[in-house]
């Protein structure tokens, strides 16, 4: 079992810096998740802790030692590739005996083992099959069961859901869950996929591309209520949820800002600015009574029925506005005219210079 | 890739050195000896004495190697041209049939398979002025009957022919592959603005098998401009010379009259050709973004 | 008739013609191995003869023709183990771009491939024949490397090319050193990739004639030289100058009938990659 430390870690390829100023910690035995779009460095974050991608600059710490440059066979880590990387002329039993053969040990001794990993992970029966002739929730498994066999003090996954059709994922990911329990090791779990970050992890890294000129890759650092309910930032804010949450920029005017005929006070420290961001989440705006509440008025434009929830989209004075609704049949129609008001306990506030948050 | 990033990766020079030294022993030692020797009055065992560019110039003055580069260059053009042309009919004709399509290549390959020595012997009883199948056949149907090998007039043409028996299976094997795998979409798309057959191979095949047209050219130009078996087989260069290549003018100048320091002169400028070629289309490759 | 239609049919009747022109050649030559010399000389040529296998009988007796014969298996062996041992690891470290002046290698294998035989054959006649390797197997197998090498070396950097790298990666995290990564995950992977490579090494080397010309006199000819001595024949005794040539293609003719996938496959790779 081993805590993972970044320390202000740079990772270059070539000249172009893919990672910058990184210090984070995962510690022993948690089940941290780096999500972010593509190009945001989260695999080689990943990489980089195995021993894959090499550091720039900084210090990356395994179990308190510092591992910048020791082979990746040394780590302490096992890691699940995205395409599972099972040897494919080599049968199951051989492929979770690999890397014991590697490091020497006899015959019994490595079928012992194999043995009774297959048996933790339900794999006993195909032993003697070829990954080619399992289905994708059974070479997820041998995957599993291979990073199982090395003790590891962290497991690695790279997106190991995203090669499976939607309705398996679900399963996958709670047996991943539930094998974090068991286990007990800490783990770093790489995805694209919001969900699976905001349900399997206990702590949420949001990382941001370089390229689109951030500073640093990582947003935000938290639980996923704490990125979910207060975003650092309106990057966070609006790569969290979905649909995405509204933005919009109001001018600041007497200490608040007008959100149609809705007059909303400001904290004390958004008063001082000439605009702020504001936003809210689909889910938490609100269609108006007429004439009993006053509000903004807006069109709806598109409508998606999803069945238990409609999402609309309303044309506004001021932007677009996506409302998610879950009472489903009797709403506004295509074309009808509404008025749109704001959970005043449920509003995020930005700086637009920083777009940081403000409270 | 992310295959440079990884740290602590040792590079592998230990495993391509084997390579390198088989591969200097057998290219650079030759090169080098064959440019010295190619400056020397050079006989095995005795003194070589230094004599510059000697050995060039009566290459030039004696003229065979001005008649037998002509020949070969002649050969080459020729035989690629007629391979190109009619391994691409086969390899359109192969893509729209899907029966027996595996049995046409075999047959198509099965000359490959054959040694220049055989295909020589062959083509020697096949072409037999007077016992010959060919001329049986010419006779039969009221036609003249060439002397195909034995004239100054048909010698060349006939080991075009030969040439391009044996080795249009290359052309066609190569096409056929690159045919299959071009993508159907921009065929389909083109059907539905109404284009007929020829504007589709016109506009569309034709650009898309560019690249491997253009390797296939230079695999097969550097490999005629090398001929060597069927002339020794078929002909020996005769007659009067009518079909003496580069590479067998070389042999019989070394190793008929023992001339090694005029026939290095010859393989050092014949190499030098093969490697401009090389070059050229390197750099082709390159500039047009083709692998390595 | 539609012009697809039409289409097919021209396409199937260029390509029945081109599949005989092919194979006529071959079998007229088998036809005159197994036929008499008077049947052979006939005017117009007999299509229905008796056959006899006197004239194979004249090559399997010649002891030259049988030399021959067994020095090109040998030379196919040596000049493929050579390739292999010496051209897998090359290629391995070729794909894995973890070679210091990999392109200049690239391309020095590609121009070894190109130059003509003759710049190899006249200085290394001297050459072996000061070393002794003049007129064996084994320094034919050597000089066979300027082909066979880079031939070997760029087929398997494409098999192994098609080797997923999150395969490397994976034996690497298990500690796998490069050499036990290369021999249990590369090598086990490109198997299909060796025999192909073998197959088209060894029709090379059989059918080779210049360097073997160059390079032997007696005790190491080869094949094609033991054919070429038939050349002699060429108006006098067309059964064994036949029954010789089909000696020596039949092996290869074989060949091309069980193993057609992996030649074409082979053939095409490199042009079409």
């Amino acid at each position: 079992m081993a805590a993972v430390e970044f320390q202000n870690v740079g990772i270059s390829f070539g000249n172009v810096p893919v990672v910058k100023d990184l210090s984070l910690t995962v510690n022993d035995g948690e089940f941290v998740v780096l999500v972010g779009p593509s190009g945001c460095g989260k695999s080689t974050i990943l990489r980089s802790i195995a021993g894959l991608a090499g550091i720039s600059s900084g210090d990356m710490r395994i179990g308190g030692k510092r591992m910048n440059d020791a082979d990746p066979a040394a780590r302490d880590i096992a890691m699940v590739f995205q395409s599972y990387a099972l040897f494919p002329n080599m049968t199951v039993a051989g492929n979770l005996g690999f890397g014991l053969k590697i490091r020497g040990e006899g015959k019994a001794e490595i079928d012992r083992k194999v043995a009774d990993v297959a048996a933790v992970v339900g794999l006993s029966d195909h032993l003697h099959k070829r990954p080619g002739a399992l289905s994708g929730g059974q070479r997820q498994r041998v995957a599993l069961a291979r990073a199982i066999l090395r003790r590891p003090g962290v497991f690695l996954f790279d997106e190991p859901l995203s090669n499976l059709d939607a309705e398996f994922r679900t399963a996958m990911r709670a047996e991943i869950v539930r094998f974090h329990r068991t286990q007990g090791a800490s783990m770093v779990y790489v995805t694209h996929d919001q969900t699976e970050a905001m349900t399997m992890g206990d702590r949420i890294a949001v990382l941001a591309p370089l390229a689109a000129g951030h500073k640093a890759n990582l947003m935000q650092y938290g639980t996923p209520d704490e990125v979910y309910h207060r975003p650092a930032n309106l990057f966070v804010a609006r790569f969290i949820g979905t649909p995405r949450m509204n933005v919009v920029t109001l001018p600041v005017k007497g200490g608040a800002v007008r959100f149609g005929g809705q007059q909303l006070a400001l904290p004390p420290s958004a008063v001082r600015l000439g605009n702020v961001i504001l936003g809210q989440r689909p889910e938490h705006l609100r269609l108006s009574q007429e004439g009993a509440e006053p509000g903004l008025v807006g069109t709806v434009e598109h409508i998606e029925n999803l069945g238990h929830e409609m999402i609309l989209t309303f044309s506004t004075a001021i932007g677009q506005m996506v409302l998610r609704d879950a009472r489903s049949g009797s709403g506004p129609m295509l074309g009808q005219t509404v008025r749109l008001s704001l959970d005043p306990n449920q509003v995020h506030l930005f700086d637009p210079a920083s777009e940081q948050r403000l409270d | 890739m992310a295959q440079d990033s990884a740290p602590s990766q040792p590079n592998l020079w230990p495993y391509v050195l084997p390579t390198v030294l088989v591969l200097g022993a057998c290219t650079l030692y030759p090169i080098a000896t064959v440019l010295w020797m190619s400056l020397h009055d050079w006989t095995w065992g005795g003194d070589s004495v230094f004599s510059g560019l000697k050995n060039f110039k009566l290459l030039w003055l004696k003229g065979s190697f001005v008649i037998a580069l002509m020949n070969t260059v002649t050969f080459a053009i020729s035989a690629v041209l007629v391979e190109l042309v009619l391994g691409m009919i086969l390899a359109l004709a192969a893509n729209r049939v899907t029966r027996g399509a595996g049995v046409f290549r075999v047959l198509m390959i099965l000359p490959l398979m054959v040694s220049g020595i055989a295909v020589s012997l062959v083509w020697k009883v096949l072409l037999d002025p007077t016992f010959g199948v060919i001329n049986a056949a010419l006779a039969g149907v009221g036609l003249p009957e060439p002397n195909w090998l034995g004239s100054t007039s048909t010698a060349m043409a006939s080991l075009v022919m030969v040439e391009t028996w044996w080795q249009t299976g290359f052309v066609f094997i190569i096409l056929a592959a690159a045919l299959k795998s071009l993508p159907e979409e921009p065929f389909e798309a083109a059907r539905l603005e109404g284009a007929n057959g020829w504007q589709m191979f016109r506009y569309l095949t034709l650009p898309m098998l560019r690249p491997v047209i253009v390797t296939v050219v230079v695999f097969r130009l550097i490999d005629t401009l090398k001929v060597f078996d069927l002339v020794f087989g078929l002909t020996g260069g005769g007659p009067l010379r009518a079909t003496e290549a580069v590479q067998t003018l070389t042999y019989q100048t070394a190793f008929k009259f023992s001339n090694f320091g005029e026939a290095a002169a010859i393989v050092v400028i014949f190499s030098a050709l093969i490697f401009a070629i090389c070059a050229a289309y390197g750099a082709l490759d390159r500039r047009t973004g083709g692998a390595e | 008739m539609t012009r697809a239609r039409r289409a097919t049919i021209l396409s199937y009747a260029i390509l029945i013609l081109a599949g005989f022109l092919s194979l006529f050649p071959i079998l007229w030559i088998m036809g005159i191995s197994l036929k008499t010399q008077a049947d052979a000389f006939a005017m117009p040529p007999k299509l229905i003869f008796v056959p006899i296998w006197d004239h194979y009988a004249k090559v399997w007796g010649d002891a030259a023709f049988i030399k021959g014969f067994f020095n090109s298996v040998l030379a196919a062996l040596l000049g493929n183990l050579m390739a292999f041992v010496i051209g897998i690891p090359a290629a391995f470290a070729l794909n894995q771009r973890r070679v210091p002046a990999r392109g200049a290698i690239l391309a020095w294998l590609l121009l070894s491939y190109m130059l003509p035989e003759f710049l190899f054959v006249i200085p290394m006649y001297g050459l072996f024949q000061a070393t002794g390797l003049y007129d064996s197997v084994f320094g034919l197998a050597l000089v066979y490397q300027t082909f066979t090498l880079p031939f070997t070396i760029w087929m398997m950097r494409a098999f192994f090319a098609d080797v997923p790298f999150a395969l490397y990666e994976a034996a690497r995290l298990e500690g796998a050193k490069s050499w036990q990564i290369l021999l249990r995950v590369y090598l086990p992977m490109a198997a299909p990739g060796i025999a192909a490579t073998a197959i088209l090494n060894t029709i090379r080397i059989w059918n080779e004639l210049a360097i073997a010309l160059g390079l032997t006199f007696d005790k190491a000819q080869t094949v094609t030289l033991a054919v070429a001595a038939y050349r002699g024949y060429a108006s006098i005794d067309w059964g064994a100058l036949s029954a010789a040539a089909i000696t020596s293609m039949l092996p290869m003719l074989i060949f091309a009938v069980l193993a057609q996938r992996q030649i074409v496959g082979g053939l095409s790779l490199g042009a079409v990659k």
